[in-house]
């Protein structure tokens, strides 16, 4: 075998992330006027240590309850499996300081949610229908 | 002891995680665990640890409401049974009124969690930690009902430090709390003046925290302090004692590892007048901790923890004087909802976690304790 055939896998390897983040599309409600986010913006609102946008609007997170969007979601953007994500927010809800987020059952579900309520910002996979909401880009 | 088996029972037929929601509105959350200890040589916290007790359950349960934007309200119930340490019943945790005006400023008003180093307002929190038992070195269990939380008013806010600095958290409170006679402190202050309370020790408190979430992603540096002056008449006397706490601590998370770290100061200044005698005394108590955790796969995660506590400085060579513990500890989440753990904790000194009355024949230096903690949560 070559050598340059064993950095076939290790490429894979550290390509698969971004591959599998662009699966992920991220979807505001169009009243929040979001069509570009920072990373450690989204992070923030998702993590619960940021409560608005960058222009003042209420940020209102979504999440999938479960599934390969959800954990991509996790692991490109938020930085955390599920169970650190999960405790993240018990933490929060169980000392009094925030609410847990939506969750929704499907990706359907996830885009009329979004749709329908101002300030929410979610993900779904690429593939899914998405009308009715902005695609936030991430910078 | 019967409300355990009862929480228990609502558990296993269902009747608790039906209530769970998650709506945007009204949310209902909960948790209950259910620990084991196992100690060789000392009684440890309690009586029974060296036949192995279970008497050991924590179960809490929160209610919370948005009726507008920037409004939340809600209620925390917790039950917190490790043998005669606890409630044994069922105590509010916090209840409070919440109103966000802006990112900058907020306010919090009712019974509030207190903010105090990297965990106080999470050590009763079990489903959010890794460890069975916090260092107990400043997270004592027999002690931590006094430092939960308090009655009065917060006041909160973060603020961006520019592009590269990072940004700046601060919660800033004042109030009142109880010093529990069944609790930790209780029990010490009748150890050592024989000073009898019929009710729970009244304290005004006041104090800060501030995070710094650095440029560095991930790490965050804090420093949090605390004032608390404790005034109460017993059956034979009198005790005043007013502590001052700073706190300094630091966290890091980088991908599957975890690395965190705190020191803290109590300084206490006590005067009791036991039958007409008074007795000045200070306790200038230092203690510190170090930990390190990583995450093996999506269920599974292991750490380490060294715990140094100690009291009295210039005879720390006695064992009675200081508390040092070197801990394993590991997590296995079965799903979102189920999970367990298991910890040993290998403990040299008795300054903390022994009582007489547990250990009649004496304290040896050393213990060697095994911990283990199922939980679910919803």
């Amino acid at each position: 075998m070559k050598v340059r055939y064993l950095f076939i896998p290790l490429l894979l390897l550290c390509g698969a992330p971004s591959l599998r983040a662009q699966k992920i599309i991220i979807i505001a409600n169009r009243s929040a006027k979001v069509e570009e986010i920072g990373i450690s913006d989204l992070r923030g609102i998702f993590l619960g240590s940021s409560t608005r946008f960058k222009n003042g609007v209420t940020a209102v997170p979504v999440l999938l309850r479960s599934g390969p969007e959800h954990d991509d979601f996790l692991a490109e953007y938020v930085g955390k499996v599920d169970s650190s994500f999960r405790t993240v927010w018990r933490s929060l809800v169980f000392t009094g300081v925030a609410s847990m987020p939506k969750n929704t059952d499907s990706d359907a579900a996830m885009v009329a949610y979004v749709a329908s309520t101002p300030g929410a910002i979610g993900y779904v996979s690429k593939n899914s229908p998405h009308d009715n909401v902005t695609t936030v880009a991430v910078k | 002891m019967t409300f355990r088996y009862l929480v228990w029972l609502l558990l296993c037929l269902g009747v608790v995680p039906v209530f769970a929601q998650d709506e945007e509105h009204v949310q209902v959350h909960g948790f209950v665990t259910q620990g084991l200890l196992y100690s060789k040589d000392n009684n440890y916290l309690v009586s029974g640890t060296n036949t192995a007790s279970v008497d050991w359950t924590e179960a809490a349960v929160s209610i919370t409401d948005r009726p507008a934007p920037k409004l939340r309200i809600g209620i925390q119930l917790h039950y917190y049974e490790l043998s005669d340490l606890g409630s044994n019943y069922p105590t509010i945790d916090w209840a409070l009124g919440d109103y966000q005006v802006n990112p900058y400023f907020g306010l919090r008003a009712g019974k509030v969690k207190t903010p105090l180093g990297l965990f106080n307002d999470t050590q009763d929190i079990d489903p959010v930690l890794l460890w069975a038992l916090l260092p107990q070195s400043i997270y004592a269990n027999d002690n931590r009902n006094f430092f939960l939380s308090h009655y009065g008013g917060d006041v909160y806010g973060t603020t961006p430090l520019g592009q590269k600095g990072g940004k700046l958290s601060y919660r800033a409170y004042g109030g009142t709390n109880n010093l529990p006679v069944t609790g930790g402190f209780g029990e010490q202050i009748y150890d050592q003046t024989g000073l009898v309370f019929d009710n729970d020790l009244p304290a005004k408190q006041g104090g800060a925290d501030f995070r710094w979430q650095t440029p560095i992603k991930s790490l965050m540096l804090g420093s949090s302090f605390l004032y608390v002056h404790t005034h109460a008449k017993a059956e034979n006397g009198t005790a005043d004692i007013k502590s001052y706490a700073p706190a300094y601590y630091g966290k890091l998370e980088a991908g599957r590892y975890y690395a965190a770290g705190e020191y803290r100061r109590s300084i206490n200044h006590a005067l009791f007048n036991i039958s007409s005698s008074d007795v000045k005394t200070t306790y200038d108590l230092k203690a510190w901790y170090a930990m390190f955790s990583y995450r093996v796969n999506t269920k599974l995660q292991i750490g380490a923890y060294y715990s140094h506590y100690l009291y009295a400085p210039g005879m720390a060579s006695y064992a009675s004087n200081n508390s040092k513990d070197l801990v394993l500890s590991g997590r296995y989440d079965f799903n979102q909802n189920f999970y367990a753990k298991v910890e040993t904790h290998f403990l040299h000194g008795t300054a903390l976690g022994y009582y007489p009355d547990d250990n009649p024949d004496g304290v040896r230096p050393r213990t060697n304790l095994a911990v283990a903690k199922l939980g679910f949560s919803f």
